[in-house]
């Protein structure tokens, strides 16, 4: 009876008075009484205030009185405070003001408001922004497409939307009905305020994963003048290259093919230009991107050690822009504007280096400096092109093509004449890569609270590298003349779709399903001759066109399906759970591999602190076969077979965060991972790649287990920005095979890594970007004696004796960059210089072991560790012409 | 002679002019700024790696007991990797044998093979039995090289299918050779590991009043496992002595296959009998020992590759101590 008096109340108040101009909820008054009945004070307040405050007498029973002193108080504030003892609420309607029981406020009819959150500028959607209630009460983020839902009790409310580089919009209305919304945030002047704020108190840390705005991938240290995602990635705690960048990321421990990383949506292999050294994602496209290390929603599956989720930016749908950009290494080009104002927009861009006839003149001094004759040439080009169409309010299609790679060709010879012995080498390197991604979005709002994603895609991975190696001995007595050749050719093709349906079932849960088919393919290919090997005659020159001929390879077709349910339920005012499971059938000729991976997180978030716990189990088919764990292109990327097993894992974590003041926050993590059945290329030689599937059952087979610490320590402040990390952590393997059955530690096992960055104004047009890493060194296997194990004809043979799998360490990795970055405006546009100085200390950090023989004398081993940058100048200039 | 050969690395006069025209098209300070900017960019640094090795050069001693064999042991001493003068053999180490409790039998010194012994007659090691080996640098050496095995039992092969010997091209080459299915039913999981070594006695054809007969010469031929390049069997780990190592727990013990291949080339006319075999049930030492040297020593490329490393079950030292138990047999072929 009392729910239907209050319905009656409202609608009777909402559809009868009227008040001016101002807003009931701006309207505010001073008053003071003393132990008066509510009722009279009610209608006082109404008196002197000028708004009608409806209620019923007959439900206000209690016998209490009412005191208060208020002066300049809103009039909706004031009320609340006097109701709250009688447990009546106000609810502001229309003009009018009705007095509810609170019981009631909790029993309203929920609608929902959903729609995209755009950029006023270009029309680009916001993924992961944020939407939430004035009072924090409530929210959601957007999905990576921009499209929110978030339902509401009926009633009057102020939302607020917050993208970071945007300035906030807050909208104030009354809900009464399932409402389409579609804001469009105005971009923060980055002229101006070219340090971006971030909101601690929202940072997404809290959620276990890490995000990369367009503003901190550009504010990240830059190598070479070029900003780049990966860079970015790799200053955040738990993750590590090789060194100077070089290879793909180790995040907590995990192999570089752990990593699933994907391209607006579409699984991508080998992510470096240079061997790494800059990666293949133009961050002039880079809309959003975000770190996932543990925690693993359900939605993804496929590695066992990270997501990294990269999505680039539809083209300008109100201006037509363009943008060129010179820097060290590269020089790009991007254009974009609409097709149809407001509807349909394109984007291209074109990245090509610039250095490489340099490179080629450089090198050219080089080796002529050590007494040889020959040169490198190098150099990488990509391209981006998307196109998008929005179709209606509520549905969106786009269409995206990349297509990038490299080409290094590098030629010594070297001839030496010594006590009448005439020495010759020749040494070539032919490599190429490279990476065919296209793909069609379709994103539709099905309904007022659901949303679905098609994604129809390819993704082509190739590789090859060719190596010749002649080495000559000219002598009285004898003439060796021998040589050997190999070529190393990796293709992986993957074909598939994706199907994502995320309804809004309530208010507390976000319930999401998908499922994926993809047809994989891979060649893997092997070819090493020698023109001594089995008497066989080979040309005098082997060439890269002769070892393709002679190139046998065999394509290995298999096919993956997956579903996924995942629900993130709000379990309380500030608990946000995650759970779902992660299904998937692998079907390899006539094996079949079947796995159900369940997924779990628990956010709470308090006002100071906030706590995030995670456990996943993962399965991972493709995984990348590794001369050296580096990530190099000439890695041989392959899937399940009969005999190369799915490799599992298992992923927990917990993370505790607290907030220092308003500015500063300091957060505390550890992390458990088990890995098994990955794979590694076993000791000594190169994988024998043959036709048939024999070959396989060589690939060594083993364990990983790596656990650690981490805690990042973030401080925000108008005119500069603070971030420290650490990492402490072990990271072992264990395979049968290698290191004679003996457990030995990763590659990567860093032991400890701190990240130091430093973002400051120093001016109203110019920023200075100062980053710190200190890391222990990154195991390798050097050898530690000698022993003849052959004497023939007089000479004696030496081996190398290694006595455990990366027994000896690096020295400690440390490396300080400087960078400062100037804005300006003129009438062409707007301008931007970055100049820097990258590994200021000049430190010579390795990358890698270098062991082989002496060309000339075969007898003596030549270990040397290589760094290969040295303290490095850089510059970059970007004008974007538009406004 | 030395052959003539093209020059891979030969610069083309297009290249040149290509970038000649390419250099006038900027200005001097900007061609300046860019190659200083690229000259230290590309500017790759290497550095002799300072490793660590100790002043007193570190032994290594190998040891394989059998029952059937005189106890050998090889001592030296490691030598510096890139200096092939600098590791030696030592000849004036004191190197005891025995069992755990009682190292009741040192080793002499045969100065000629330069190699330390036990005579067969003075001591019999057996299966089953753990021994342990010390070798003192001097009297009184407080941490002698140590290692402890134990000899497994001797296992004979079970010839599950009828040998048959056929034709086959191998790495361009016609040669006999013999899939054969065995078994080795009886191996406790912990003694999984062998050594085959395999070969054929060698024949002459003889025509005996228009009746040919194949009488053996008194020659023997070693026989080659594993098939050809395009077919290898994983398991097959072969050693440089031409043996082939395998641990048999990788594979269906109860019905396994190996391939045997004659080493060479064969004419229309050749005679195969039997495979007379040695199979050698070695300690996990002694595996793992072999193998690893095996593959250090075949593994000329190191290149990108992780480098082989090697076993030792040796303390304060490298090397191992091995055990290993041979029986010999032979499988009639058709």
């Amino acid at each position: 009876m009392k729910k239907i008096f209050n319905i009656l109340l409202i609608i009777f108040v909402g559809s009868g008075f009227v008040f001016g101009q101002v807003r009931v909820e701006d309207v505010r008054i001073s008053y003071r009484c003393l132990n008066k009945p509510l009722p009279v004070v009610l209608r006082e307040l109404s008196k002197q205030s000028g708004v009608n405050i409806v209620f019923s007498e007959s439900k206000i029973k209690s016998d209490k009185t009412v005191s208060i002193g208020a002066t300049d108080e809103k009039l909706v504030d004031v009320i609340n405070v006097i109701c709250d003892p009688f447990k009546l609420t106000s609810q502001v309607i229309g003009s009018n003001i009705a007095i509810v029981s609170q019981k009631f406020e909790g029993l309203g009819q929920q609608f929902t408001i959903s729609g995209y959150l755009r950029s006023k500028e270009d029309g680009e959607v916001l993924p992961y922004a944020a939407v939430y209630l004035v009072d924090r009460s409530t929210g959601v983020f957007c999905n990576e497409d921009g499209f929110y839902a978030l339902k509401l009790k009926q009633g009057n409310h102020t939302v607020v939307y917050s993208y970071v580089g945007y300035k906030e919009d807050t909208l104030q209305f009354y809900l009464g009905s399932d409402t389409l919304i579609s804001p469009r945030l105005g971009c923060a002047n980055r002229l101006a305020e070219v340090i971006v704020e971030e909101d601690l108190t929202r940072s997404t840390e809290r959620y276990g994963e890490t995000y990369f705005s367009t503003e901190r991938v550009s504010n990240a240290m830059m190598f070479a003048g070029e900003a780049d995602i990966l860079r970015a990635v790799n200053s955040t705690s738990g993750v590590s290259t090789a060194s100077d960048g070089f290879g793909g990321l180790s995040v907590r421990g995990g192999n570089y093919d752990q990593n699933l990383i994907l391209y607006d949506g579409v699984p991508v292999q080998n992510t470096g230009h240079a061997f790494g050294l800059i990666s293949i994602f133009n961050s002039s496209l880079i809309q959003d991107s975000r770190l996932i290390k543990g925690g693993f929603p359900a939605r993804y599956g496929g590695r066992l050690s990270s997501i990294l989720d990269i999505k680039t930016r539809d083209g300008n749908t109100q201006e037509y822009k363009g943008e060129i950009s010179l820097s060290t290494i590269a020089s790009r080009a991007l254009v974009e504007g609409p097709i149809v104002k407001d509807k349909s927009s394109f984007l291209f861009s074109f990245r090509r280096t610039f250095a490489d006839p340099w490179i080629k003149e450089l090198s050219r001094y080089i080796v002529e400096s050590s007494d040889g004759e020959g040169e490198t040439s190098y150099h990488f080009v990509d391209f981006n092109g998307k196109l998008s169409f929005r179709l209606g309010k509520r549905h969106q299609l786009s269409l995206s093509y990349y297509q990038g790679g490299d080409q290094l060709e590098s030629v010594v010879n070297r001839d030496k004449i010594s006590l009448g012995i005439r020495y010759n080498s020749a040494d070539l390197n032919d490599q190429q890569w490279g990476n065919k991604l296209a793909s069609l979005h379709f994103n539709s709002q099905l309904s007022k609270n659901a949303f679905s994603r098609l994604i129809i895609y390819s993704s082509n991975w190739e590789s090859s590298a060719f190596a010749f190696d002649r080495n000559a001995v000219d002598s009285m007595q004898a003439v060796e003349d021998i040589y050997t050749a190999d070529l190393k050719t990796s293709d992986l093709k993957m074909l598939g779709a994706k199907w994502d349906f995320d309804i809004q079932i309530n208010r507390n849960n976000l319930f999401r399903i998908g499922a994926g088919y993809v047809k994989n393919t891979f060649t893997p290919g092997f070819l090493s001759v020698s023109n001594v090997s089995n008497g066989s005659l080979y040309p005098e020159v082997y060439t890269r066109s002769d070892a393709f001929d002679a190139l046998k390879r065999q394509a290995y077709e298999s096919a993956e399906i997956t579903a996924y349910a995942e629900n993130e339920i709000n379990a309380g005012q500030n608990v946000i759970i995650n759970v779902g499971v992660h299904a998937s059938q692998f079907t390899y000729g006539g094996k079949n591999y079947t796995s159900a991976q369940p997924r779990f997180s628990m956010n709470i978030n308090g006002e100071h602190t906030w706590f995030n716990v995670s456990g996943a189990m993962l399965r991972q088919y493709t995984q990348a076969l590794s001369d050296n764990g580096l990530g190099f292109p000439s890695d041989q990327w392959i899937t399940s077979t009969q005999y190369i097993l799915p490799a599992d894992g298992f992923n927990s974590n917990a993370t505790l965060g607290f907030m220092l003041g308003k500015a500063a926050s300091l957060s505390v993590g550890a992390y458990y991972k088990t890995m098994k059945n990955i794979i590694s290329l076993g000791e000594g030689a190169p994988l024998s790649i043959a036709l048939g599937e024999e070959w396989q059952k060589a690939i060594p087979r083993g364990k990983g287990t790596s656990y650690g610490l981490e805690s990042t320590f973030q401080w925000s402040h108008p005119n500069a920005q603070f971030e420290f990390n650490a990492t402490y952590g072990k990271a072992t393997r264990l395979f049968d095979d290698l290191n004679n059955g003996v457990e030995y530690l990763y590659k990567y096992d860093r032991t400890w890594m701190t990240n130091t960055s430093l973002t400051l104004k120093t001016g109203a047009r110019s920023t200075m970007n100062i980053f710190f890493t200190y890391q222990k060194g990154s195991n390798v296997s050097a050898p530690t004696g000698g022993i003849i194990e052959r004497v023939e004809n007089g000479q004696k043979y030496i081996y190398p004796i290694f006595e455990g799998k990366n027994n000896f360490r690096f020295p400690d990795f440390i490396r300080l960059d400087v960078g400062f970055t100037f804005h300006g405006k003129t009438k062409l546009g707007k301008h931007k210089i970055f100049a820097g100085i990258y590994n200021v200390l000049n430190r010579k950090n390795p990358v890698y072991l270098d062991i082989s023989r002496n060309n000339f004398d075969l007898n003596v081993f030549e270990v040397s560790k290589v760094s290969i940058f040295p303290v490095l100048p850089s510059l970059s200039y970007t004008l974007v012409i538009g406004k | 002679m030395m052959k003539e050969r093209k020059n891979i690395g030969q610069t083309t006069q297009a290249f040149c002019k290509k970038n000649v025209i390419f250099a006038c098209s900027m200005s001097k300070h900007c061609k300046f700024a860019i190659f200083l900017m690229t000259l230290t960019m590309l500017w790759s640094c290497s550095e002799p790696l300072p490793l660590e090795i100790n002043e007193e050069a570190q032994w290594l001693l190998e040891c394989e007991l059998s029952p059937t064999k005189r106890i050998e042991a090889r001592l030296v001493s490691l030598g510096n990797f890139n200096d092939v003068e600098s590791g030696d053999i030592i000849e004036n180490a004191i190197i005891d044998l025995g069992t755990n409790t009682d190292l009741a039998f040192r080793f002499q010194y045969d100065s000629r093979n330069k190699i330390y012994y036990i005579p067969l007659e003075s001591y019999k090691v057996n299966p089953s039995i753990p021994y342990t080996i010390k070798a003192y640098r001097f009297a009184g050496d407080p941490n002698p090289l140590e290692a402890k095995t134990t000899i497994p039992a001797g296992q004979k092969l079970v010839v599950m299918s009828q040998p048959k010997a056929t034709d086959a091209t191998i790495n361009g080459t016609k040669r006999k050779t013999i899939n054969l299915k065995l078994a080795l039913p009886n191996v406790e999981k912990e003694q999984g590991f062998f050594r085959l070594f395999a070969y054929r006695k060698v024949f002459n054809k003889v025509d005996n009043n228009g009746q040919i007969v194949y009488t053996p010469t008194g020659k023997t031929e070693m026989l080659e496992f594993g098939g050809n390049n395009e077919n290898p069997l994983a398991f097959h780990q072969s050693a440089i002595d031409g043996s082939v190592l395998f641990d048999v727990n990788r594979v269906n013990k109860q019905n396994f296959e190996v391939l045997f291949n004659t080493a060479g080339a064969i004419g229309a006319d050749d005679h195969f009998e039997n495979i007379f075999y040695t199979l050698e049930a070695l300690s996990e030492s002694s595996y793992r020992y072999n193998l690893s040297k095996s593959r250090q020593i075949k593994a000329e490329l190191y290149g990108n590759s992780d480098p082989v490393i090697n076993y030792r079950n040796m303390a304060n030292g490298y090397g191992y101590l091995g055990g290993c138990y041979p029986v010999s047999d032979s499988i009639a072929i058709q």
